[in-house]
């Protein structure tokens, strides 16, 4: 009796393949007979011969307590002893017409979180999860009380609820199936269940055949109806008699469960630190985690069984093939499949040392180059190497970049328990400046985290920092050799082959092995099979000694390649007959593929425009057919299945070859666009896709500015998406504005269109910011940030062509610049970043040069430039911004140089109401920036200059400009350092804090406050220092709170106590309170005041209550006054 | 002693499955019970008996009592329940088997037993009367809180006048299905008898 039949086989190759696969679980649940016994005793109804859940129909309108009364059944019943089976199985979601509340216990394990969705309404976190599943409960739980999601109780509002809830769930059945997964249904008896048999029958007609499993099928059932049982002997059902549950405790008798066994199923295992520190993953922590990146626990280094030599060379090809996941991966390069290409070792002694101390990396870890070099095995090998010192905690993607909110949590957990840090490994290839968005933003939140990162190569030319490391192009010769003996070793060639120095070289590699794995001809397989006999059967004829047979093959088909001809033919020749659906695939796949873009399973059907399950089916048949696209889980989670080329080199060849041109590559990319139709689809498939495409695609993408000729399309489709389908997602608002601003700059637009596109532009960044308004969100505050700054830019840009116009007038185009500087100055308060400066700097460049206004507009014009550089701290920029900053300042030239001030043009800009004058008068008396004079000169400038400044005080009260730079000086004069540059800086004086506490007042009034986290630092810490503790706790905690996330200097102790000689003042005190895991509250004595400290600056010394810490120095950060164990220099007055 | 108290709490336990359940839902034990919680004989004494309530004697009454939803949604419990049961089926596999140390499943039960000994008496291998003292109390504890909680939801249970039926009923049901291993030996041959396998051992 053979009872794995085929029900069972197609179960367990779909687990094996780790496609979807669904539950439709009748109403039956998984419970036995019992309850629904009770439930008909309870009714009078015969629980022999009435014995279905279709009876309760007649019983409507059923009590109001009806389903409290049931909840309280299920509450009191046992589980059935196969349930256990059942819910170890790698659901991604289940579908039940059952109301039994339990489900969600009964399907929780310690990888499984599953989510409740009770109405059509709701968005569950995840469509598709192996740890978020969602249990769509399609007539409503029992017991829930929220009037919406409540179970029907009467007929109206059984069917108020079929039309609102019930069908729109079903409809997603196959969404979240997707054309390659399984949808099992158990449980079910048609017309015994709520569930209406033509819903099923929907179902399985939509599905591609042999698609739907269907346990407990009873074929003798006189009731099954017609088309059902010919569904089931056409073979578009493949059915079982046997319950899931029933079968599952079959194959655990028969030894055979573990077939049906999943790497999910195990127990999440514990990372280990030196010192025999262990940390285990608290299972829900280990959920939220694995959302968007793989935890590295101990089981990575899991010990690897030896392999026979066929199996070797199996595993061999299936490496370089890129079918396993990352752990896949980590497992080919422990067991040698790779070689160690010599960029490796810089990568590796900057991880290393990050990994010692966290702060000597002031960047991330960039590995760039371009594609086909490297880098995924490189990073991937960075995990082996460091998990054997048993430092740091490791996470891990490949997909897509983690939020900070998403692994924060982890971090600290890993500090806690002993971690010198955490390294996040980022196979993502996103432009550098993301991974230091990332950074900063972990970073901002006190974590330790090294974040390593791949990317497209970055331009010659370009100083870049030291932690940059490139992955060259070139094979060196060394490593030519080490790919000749990887060949020799697990091919069987001899060291007669030569491989070329091209990277195309590392991508042939896999199209040269014949492999096993495909069934279906693919050419490449089958001449290698022919090629491979014949050459046996010359070398039986002859008394020459070959090369083995392979190693013949590998030169005939061009391993000693230097160009990528030999790979394109392979890669052209394996669809080259294919139809018109496949070539569209191929072209879709590829376009976004060289843009290292994954593509959702579902939008890529959609964007296909498949109307019917058949065409489906093709599409997943196409997958196993031809050997160009890989599909893979977005996360641990398995939320989304996307499909990607193999290699980005393959796609690079192929649009090369099949698109020719970007304007063609660009029409792919917005057929995907356009395919996302509906707010659901989008937050099921399309967004995370959406906005990396659209990243990548920009002037920042690879690419560079490939597509510039298609951005104001490619935005305006971005634009229908959000009028026309409903789709409001505010970083695509964002790009709407950024695509259409980058094609005026790249001079793709008109002179005459761009004052329509600047407003649209502008529509769509408005309508972003005043969506965010309405619905604040702390994770969606950088975006915020982003809007606002590009909504400077916009007025930037529509001032500067304000001052093109011919015919224009200085009112207008001064109107504009001003509306321009408003806004550039809010950008500037709500990001850390470079961009709304340089926004600032160009727009009244800009005008300077090009527009013809008056003097006193000039002078306002040159006032507002210095005002800006006084704002720019070069040493805290990042390279890129550096880089610019130098440029911008090469560009602003003779404009750095300050402006004659005649006694007119101060006496008209007196007249006019502006402190301009002054401001510029005060910049001619005191210290700049650009002037390295000694630190005495610049006191005395410094001096001079506030004195000048306070004379004028009610004047410079009015002006934001003349108010920071009188802030500036009266703390170089104190101090001889410009205010907040570097780290654990000197205070001033008490006198020069209860000047600077004057302006600080003023620039509040002026709403200063409101767009500048170190005004708001620098009063909380004179506040703390002068006047009131509590006044101080509250502003820190209102800075804390507004930063967090944004700001990077947040946890940054940059002021520090210290006598008036500038040495560090040493403190003691008494730990009174634990704040947090790890915090505590230390009262010093001689101020009279609490500070924090962080067990782990401090690990020497065992902090309890009551115990007493010594010998440490006050330093301030946004946060509040924290403990500092004097390890650092302090900058001396 | 404590064992006393556990002993008498599962009497009573014992005796209310028999007679509101079944007669031989619980059967009788007979392996020789701790006569003081003195030394390491003791505590071997009590791992066999408890492993012989949980897993001999009442396997069956109490995978039903433990598998039933918790009382008063109280998941931490339930969770308890699990934790005794795995501890004394890992102590009592790690104290009467030779297991190595080649499987993840024997380091397994090596590094449990060895964290349960270190968190009751601080000493990974307990090899001093005190030590002893401390983990047989442990024990006594643990068997005591889970028998306590069947005494609960088996009293919850009876006064059920709805669900009280249903639930004996599957109780019943599944006694029913549990046939030891050697009650399969004379039904294989019989088959094997009717298959025409005459000489099948």
């Amino acid at each position: 009796m053979d009872l794995i039949n085929r029900a069972g086989t197609a179960l367990m190759q779909a687990i094996s393949e780790k496609v979807p696969l669904v539950l439709i679980l009748g109403q039956d649940g998984l419970t036995d007979t019992s309850i629904k016994n009770t439930i008909f005793q309870h009714f009078g109804l015969d629980t022999t011969t009435e014995a279905r859940w279709s009876s309760l129909l007649d019983k409507m309108p059923l009590p109001d307590d009806f389903y409290l009364w049931l909840q309280e059944r299920y509450s009191r019943y046992p589980a059935v002893t196969w349930a256990t089976h059942v819910s170890k199985l790698p659901w991604h979601a289940i579908f039940t017409s059952s109301f039994d509340p339990n489900l969600v216990s009964r399907f929780k394990t310690t990888s499984r979180s599953p989510q409740a969705v009770l109405t059509s309404i709701e968005t569950p976190p995840a469509f598709r999860s192996l740890s978020r599943t969602p249990i769509y409960y399609l007539y409503g739980k029992a017991g829930s009380s929220d009037a919406v999601a409540q179970a029907p109780i009467s007929k109206p509002q059984l069917r108020a609820r079929l039309s609102k809830h019930t069908i729109p769930m079903l409809n997603r059945v196959h969404d979240v199936a997707t054309a390659i997964g399984i949808i099992v249904i158990d449980g079910y008896e048609p017309f015994k269940d709520w569930l209406d048999l033509d819903n099923i029958l929907t179902l399985i007609e939509q599905a591609p055949d042999q698609r739907v499993l269907w346990f407990g099928w009873k074929a003798d059932d006189t009731d099954v109806p017609h088309e059902l049982s010919e569904l089931v002997s056409r073979g578009k059902i493949v059915v079982d008699p046997l319950r899931l549950g029933e079968f599952l405790a079959q194959s655990e008798v028969l030894g055979k469960l573990e077939l049906f066994a999943t790497e999910h199923s195990m127990e999440p295992n514990v990372i280990s630190f030196g010192g025999d520190r262990k940390m285990s993953i608290p299972p829900e922590l280990r959920i939220q985690v694995e959302a968007s990146c793989y935890v590295v626990d101990d089981s990575w280094m899991d010990f690897l069984a030896p392999l026979g030599e066929d199996s070797i060379y199996n595993s061999f090809v299936k490496f370089h093939g890129e079918f396993d996941g990352p752990k896949g991966v980590v497992n080919g390069v422990r067991r040698g499949f790779t070689i160690v290409r010599d960029y490796e070792k810089k990568l590796n002694d900057l991880v290393k040392e990050g990994v010692e101390n966290h702060s000597k990396l002031k960047e991330p870890v960039v590995l760039h180059g371009q594609s086909a070099t490297g880098k995924s095995i490189s990073l991937a090998r960075l995990i082996p190497i460091i998990k054997e010192d048993h430092k740091a905690a490791i996470l891990y993607t490949n997909t897509r970049l983690p939020l900070a909110s998403e692994i924060s949590e982890f971090c600290e957990l890993a500090e806690r328990n002993g971690a010198s840090a955490t390294l996040l490994i980022c196979d993502c290839n996103v432009s550098a400046h993301r991974y230091r968005d990332l950074l900063a933003t972990i970073r901002s939140r006190g974590r330790r985290v090294i974040v390593v990162g791949s990317s497209y190569r970055v331009n010659d030319g370009v100083k870049l920092p030291r932690e940059f490391v490139e992955a060259n192009s070139e094979l060196l010769p060394s490593e030519q050799t080490k790919l000749v003996d990887l060949i020799c070793k697990f091919v069987g060639a001899s060291h007669k082959i030569k491989v070329g120095s091209d990277r195309n070289v590392l991508a042939t590699l896999y199209r040269v092995l014949p492999s096993t794995k495909f069934k279906i001809s693919s050419g490449l397989g089958n001449e290698a099979r022919y090629t491979e006999q014949e050459l046996r059967n010359r070398s039986r004829n002859t008394d020459q000694q070959n090369l083995s047979p392979i190693a013949q093959q590998l030169i005939a088909l061009g391993l000693a390649t230097n160009d990528s001809v030999t790979l394109e033919n392979r890669l052209a020749n394996l669809f080259d007959d294919r139809d018109n659906i496949t070539a569209r695939l191929v072209d879709l796949v590829m376009a976004a593929g060289q843009l290292n873009c994954s593509i959702p399973l579902n939008l890529l059907i959609s964007a296909l425009n498949l109307a019917d399950g058949g065409n489906a089916l093709n599409i997943a048949n196409l997958f196993r057919g031809i050997d160009l696209f890989r599909w893979k889980s977005s996360d641990a989670g398995s939320e989304d299945i996307l499909v990607a080329p193999r290699l980005t080199l393959e796609a690079e060849i192929l649009c090369r070859r099949r698109l020719l041109t970007s304007d063609a590559e660009a029409k792919q990319l917005l057929f995907l666009i356009k395919a996302v139709r509906s707010p659901l689809e989008y937050e099921e498939s399309g967004r995370r896709f959406l906005v990396d495409l659209l990243h990548k695609l920009g002037p920042d993408g690879p690419l560079k500015a490939r597509y510039s000729a298609n951005y104001v399309d490619i935005g305006r489709a971005l634009t229908a998406l959000r009028l026309d389908n409903g789709i409001l997602d505010p970083r695509l608002m964002l790009q709407e504005s950024t695509l259409r601003r980058s094609a005026i700059r790249e001079e793709k637009v008109s002179l005459g269109e761009v004052p329509a596109i600047l407003e649209e532009a502008r529509e769509a960044v408005q309508s972003a910011i005043d969506f965010l308004d309405k619905k604040p969100n702390r994770v969606a505050t950088r975006t915020r940030a982003h809007l606002i700054v590009e909504r400077a830019a916009i007025f930037a840009f529509l001032a500067v062509n304000e001052s093109k116009k011919v015919g224009n007038t200085e009112t207008a185009v001064w109107s504009a610049y001003m509306s321009a500087r408003t806004a550039s100055q809010m950008a500037i308060g709500v990001t850390e970043a470079y961009n709304p400066l340089d926004v600032a700097l160009w727009t009244a460049a800009d005008l300077l040069k090009q527009a013809n206004l008056s003097d006193i507009h000039k002078l306002e014009l040159y006032a507002d430039i210095f005002s800006v550089l006084d704002r720019i701290d070069p040493s805290s920029l990042s390279f890129e911004s550096q880089e610019r900053f130098n440029t911008r300042q090469f560009i602003l030239g003779d404009l750095l140089e300050l402006p004659s001030l005649s006694d007119s043009a101060l006496q008209a800009l007196e007249r006019d109401g502006s402190a301009a004058g002054i401001f510029l008068k005060a910049r001619q008396i005191g210290p700049s920036k650009k002037n390295q004079d000694s630190e005495a000169y610049n006191r005395t400038m410094a001096e001079q200059a506030s004195e000048y400044l306070l004379s004028e005080w009610n004047r410079v009260i009015t002006d934001e400009r003349c108010l920071r730079y009188l802030l500036s000086c009266i703390w170089i004069a104190s101090t001889g350092q410009w205010p907040l540059r570097g780290e654990r800086q000197v205070i001033p004086d008490k006198e020069a804090r209860r000047k600077i506490y004057q302006c600080l007042s003023a620039l509040r009034n002026l709403g200063c406050f409101d767009r500048d986290f170190s005004l708001l630092y620098i009063e909380a810490v004179f506040t703390w220092l002068d006047y009131d503790e509590g006044v101080a706790i509250r502003l820190w905690r209102e800075l804390s709170q507004e930063s967090e996330y944004i700001d990077s200097r947040r946890v940054v102790k940059q002021l520090i106590l210290a006598d008036d000689h500038g040495r560090v003042s040493v403190f003691s005190g008494r730990v009174d309170s634990e704040l947090a895991p790890g915090r505590f509250a230390v009262l010093v004595e001689s101020l009279e005041r609490r500070i924090s400290v962080l067990e782990r600056d401090f690990i020497e010394q065992d902090l309890q209550y009551g115990r007493t810490l010594s010998k440490f120095g006050i330093a301030f950060n946004y946060i509040g006054p924290i403990a500092d164990p004097l390890h650092h220099e302090v900058g001396r007055p | 002693m404590k064992f006393t108290q556990l002993h008498a709490s599962y009497t009573v336990l014992s005796e209310g499955i028999r007679v509101n359940v079944a007669r031989d839902a619980v059967s009788n034990i007979n392996v020789r019970p701790p006569s003081t919680a003195e030394n390491e004989v003791d505590f071997l004494r009590l791992v066999t008996w408890s492993y012989a309530v949980l897993f001999e004697s009442g396997r069956v009454s109490f995978n039903v009592i433990l598998g039933l939803p918790p009382l008063n949604n109280s998941v931490l419990s339930i969770e308890k329940q699990a934790k005794t049961k795995s501890t004394v089926q890992k102590l009592r596999t790690w104290l009467f088997h030779n297991i190595g140390f080649e499987k993840d499943r024997e380091m397994e039960i090596r590094s449990e037993v060895s964290g349960w000994f270190i968190s009751c008496c601080q000493s990974f291998s307990p090899n001093t009367p005190e030590h002893w003292r401390m983990c047989f109390d442990r024990l006594c504890d643990d068997m005591i809180e889970i028998i306590e909680y069947c005494h609960q939801v088996l009293a919850f249970v009876l006064s059920s006048p709805i669900d009280k039926e249903a639930i004996i009923a599957t109780w019943k049901k599944r006694l029913q299905r549990d046939w030891d291993a050697h009650e399969f030996d004379k039904l294989i041959s019989d088959s094997a008898l009717r298959l025409g396998a005459v000489d099948f051992p």
